[in-house]
């Protein structure tokens, strides 16, 4: 079995190769020898061929027009359409088509009333009402009231990642109206509308909630300005327009506003290979293709018939250490570690073109309302020496490091193969495991299994949304001093203050060093140039879009 | 003749069922977690320990061996834990791309195998028969990804001329079905053809000089006769049990070729369930692949019969 993941993963390679092989004869011809042949050939059709037959006509942006089909390719099969059942991106990325939550985010990434009609949270951070907009109907007719509402947070709070951890202040959720709702809380929960517009916490009708309380859904009846037709693993998801949609008050802004959906379908196709979504999209198989390989930005960016994006703030990343058992347990190790390494080659051996990445200290992303610098003296400054006295002070006698990595995210690896000399080279061994994705997970959770591991995390998340906030996260971050930050900026109801307590939350990461922060990525997209109205939103939507 | 494929269908059932359980074990003792990949990475071990128990994954590995079997004596193959749908119902959802696929591309290899070989045969030496195996051989040392990516370049990105990727099943109609299979049945049947010209070629060259063609031409039969009639029966025996197998192999899918072309056929599901650990599904790819093989196996003995008289009697 290991031999097909090991072929796939060299397939993904090769392809990426291949297309980067189109712009650079001479890299590809010595990076594989076997690809002589093939190159020459491709060059010489090239040179002989016309370039690119224009099929569409690409004008300008004109009126918003109804109808058409718009594809798009998305780069793997969704474990399951119910983003309270699963954290995975690409989940949240199609639900939001078809499903809104009380409060969603606008396009600063500020939760905003949604399917409210506005909110009020007690000076307490203890009682939060929501009036609900009315008229609003799900795609089985129903009209919403606060009964399903009830439903769908109850189901949030039992079963969604995000849900959950408000399920420890929850008191109740009650129906004060038809058209009113009244959570109440134990303790002060003033970020409780990062939460609600997490993505998470989608509503559904009460029938449908309660059905689905503990499992995954397999009904799909939101209020979006899409609803679910049909879906056939690895092949599509068909989602068409919701003609009774009730569009939200005010300006398009985000995941609220004015929400229109133009095109009478969307046809959501599975394209594991980032070479053939590129391909797709430049042959006009699909409208849009995200996820693409930055090799591409160049030959799609010179397209003329092909707008690129790039997503920022799109994905940070950090390399976490094991604070449970083994050496990192040591706070003078973790620093260490984090004095004898220089950030930026790995990062760039990582993502290539500057374009593609940054190195900022911050949790949040200067585009985000809640990013700070107040760590910024202390991020990516290597100092071996110091690194070699502090490993001295704590006793390092030449443990290994476990270090685990994974090539299905080739910059995971490419980061640790490139970063892992600076550590040798204070006198840290270092062994770089590398396992697939699936087997990382799984080791991570059981702290006698490794040291260090990286991974990304949402940007557009706010940090109290962060999964290494919770203690019993792979990395177990639990100490009395966060912990009680993290209560504290939890029950923060003002927003400024709230920002000031992240900006103590970042004091204390250098402080503690539970992870080493390297930077942020952003993802690369392209759409034919008959795609209109498309925002480049961090989790893509096609409302308010149509095709020329 | 009746008998022998019974005896033949009742040995087979033990096989699988080692194939089966030899299956169930290895993936087992894999590491990785289908409930994490699941989940995705900001899940809780609250929320994986759960739906671990939900799944049954927590139980000891022979309770869920057991279990296994037991649905599979009754024709179940169990659950996609990742797709979270009847194994059953995927696999044949998967059937028709694989099956399509995979008659296009023995088609191409047939058609442009075969001629190939028993020219080069005929004119064993010259120009042609040099340049024929030429090409053959570049067929077989070529990799089917490169093949394809190739294709795709020239093609689809260049010349526009075919999809990129993707597939559309027939119902949509034949030509917009086999529109989306030319370049991946080409790429597959290409090293499939190259096999078969050099395999025939060499067969047909041993049987030319067998005493039978000698006599045939001496009484004055016509070469084309010789060729097609006498010498090219007795090189199908080897040449089918070549194919066969070939068809057998490209029925576990082709997990290259569907993965570079995007065919949600059975060999993407294989690659994509074995990443996913979803336990459930490969343990019924491997249990399919093992009957069409046994099958085929079946087919190409009878076939056997048909083109030599002597097994028909024996």
């Amino acid at each position: 079995m290991a031999v097909y993941a090991e072929t796939e993963r060299t397939l993904r390679d090769l392809a990426e190769r291949f297309r980067s092989g189109r712009m650079s004869r001479r890299e590809l011809i010595q990076g594989a020898g076997l690809l002589v042949g093939g190159s020459t050939l491709a060059s010489f059709l090239a040179t002989c061929l016309p370039a690119e037959a224009a099929t569409a006509g690409a004008g300008s942006a004109g009126q918003p027009k109804k109808g058409g089909s718009l594809k798009f390719a998305i780069f793997g099969e969704a474990p399951s359409l119910d983003p309270m059942f699963t954290t995975a991106t690409i989940t949240k990325n199609l639900a939001s088509q078809m499903f809104e939550g009380l409060l969603s985010p606008d396009m600063r990434l500020r939760p905003q009333p949604d399917l409210a009609e506005s909110y009020d949270m007690s000076r307490d951070g203890k009682t939060a009402t929501f009036r609900l907009r009315k008229g609003v109907t799900f795609h089985n007719g129903k009209e919403m009231t606060s009964a399903d509402i009830v439903a769908s947070l109850r189901r949030f709070t039992n079963l969604a990642n995000r849900g959950k951890v408000i399920a420890g202040r929850l008191d109740d959720i009650k129906a004060q109206d038809k058209h009113t709702v009244v959570m109440t809380f134990k303790q002060p929960t003033g970020r409780l509308p990062l939460f609600l517009a997490s993505f998470e916490g989608i509503m559904m009708p009460e029938e449908i909630a309660t059905k689905y309380m503990k499992e995954q859904l397999k009904e799909y009846i939101g209020t979006g300005p899409f609803k679910f037709v049909e879906r056939q693993p690895d092949r599509f998801t068909k989602l068409v327009r919701f003609d009774n949609y009730a569009a939200g008050p005010g300006e398009p802004n985000g995941w609220v506003g004015r929400k229109t959906a133009y095109v009478d379908e969307l046809l959501v196709i599975p394209v594991p290979e980032d070479s053939v979504r590129a391909d797709g999209v430049i042959t006009g198989e699909y409208h849009f293709g995200e996820l693409l390989n930055p090799d591409s930005y160049d030959s799609l960016k010179s397209n003329s018939n092909v707008d690129t994006y790039i997503v920022k703030p799109y994905f940070w990343s950090a390399i976490h250490f094991n604070k449970k058992q083994g050496m990192f347990t040591d706070l003078k190790m973790r620093k260490a570690f984090k004095l004898a390494i220089d950030l930026e080659p790995g990062w760039r051996a990582a993502w290539g073109k500057p374009e593609f990445w940054r190195l900022q200290p911050a949790m949040g992303a200067p585009e985000t309302p809640w990013y700070t610098e107040v760590s910024k003296g202390e991020y990516n400054k290597k100092d071996p020496d110091q690194a070699k006295a502090l490993l001295k002070e704590a006793g390092y006698k030449g443990e290994t490091v476990r270090w685990l990595t994974t090539k299905e995210y080739s910059y995971n690896y490419n980061f640790a193969l490139a970063t892992k000399p600076q550590l040798e080279a204070v006198g840290m061994k270092v062994d770089l495991q590398l396992v697939d994705w699936a087997t990382l997970i799984q080791r991570r959770a059981k702290p006698e299994l490794w040291d260090v591991f990286v991974t990304g995390h949402d940007t557009p998340n706010h940090p109290v949304l962060m999964p290494f906030m919770n203690p019993t996260w792979p990395g177990w971050w639990d100490t009395p001093e966060k912990n009680k930050l993290y209560n504290d900026l939890f029950a923060e109801v003002d927003d400024k203050k709230a920002n000031a307590l992240v900006e103590d939350m970042e004091r204390l990461v250098m402080k503690e060093v539970p992870y080493v922060k390297i930077g942020e990525y952003f993802g690369l997209r392209a759409s034919r140039k008959e795609l209109k109205g498309y925002v480049n939103p961090v989790h893509f939507f096609f409302w308010n879009c149509w095709l020329a | 003749m009746l008998a022998y494929i019974l005896r033949r269908v009742l040995l087979a059932i033990p096989v699988m069922f080692v194939v089966a359980a030899g299956v169930f074990l290895l993936l087992y003792l894999t590491p990785g977690d289908p409930v994490s990949v699941i989940l995705g990475p900001d899940a809780t071990p609250q929320q994986v320990t759960e739906l671990r128990q939900r799944l049954g994954l927590d139980q000891p590995v022979p309770m869920q061996v057991g279990r296994w079997f037991s649905r599979l004596l009754q024709g179940d193959l169990g659950q996609s834990i990742y797709l979270n749908r009847p194994v059953t119902q995927t696999l044949l959802e998967r059937a028709e791309p694989t099956l399509m696929l995979t008659l296009l591309a023995t088609l191409f290899a047939i058609l442009v195998g075969l001629p190939i070989g028993i020219i080069s045969a005929t004119r064993a030496g010259g120009w042609a028969d040099l340049g024929a195996m030429l090409v053959a051989l570049g067929g077989i040392s070529m990799p089917s990804f490169w093949v394809g990516l190739n294709l795709i370049f020239v093609f689809a990105v260049t010349l526009g001329a075919l999809p990129v990727a993707g597939y559309q099943p027939l119902s949509k109609g034949l030509w917009e079905n086999l529109r989306y299979l030319i370049l991946p049945a080409v790429t597959l049947g290409f090293a499939q053809a190259a096999l078969l010209a050099r395999m025939s070629r060499s067969l047909m060259l041993d049987v030319l000089r067998e005493d039978y063609v000698r006599t045939a031409r001496s009484k004055g039969v016509g070469e084309r006769t010789v060729v097609l009639y006498h010498a090219l029966r007795n090189v199908m025996v080897p040449l089918v049990t070549v194919m066969g197998l070939t068809f057998a192999i490209l029925m576990g899918g082709a997990v290259i070729t569907e993965q570079v072309f995007n065919i949600p056929g059975i060999g993407r599901l294989l690659v994509q369930s074995v990443l996913r650990r979803d336990y459930p599904v490969v343990q019924g790819i491997v249990l399919v692949i093992a009957f069409n093989y046994v099958v085929i196996n079946l087919c190409v003995d009878i076939l056997y019969g048909l083109f030599d008289p002597r097994v028909r009697h024996s």
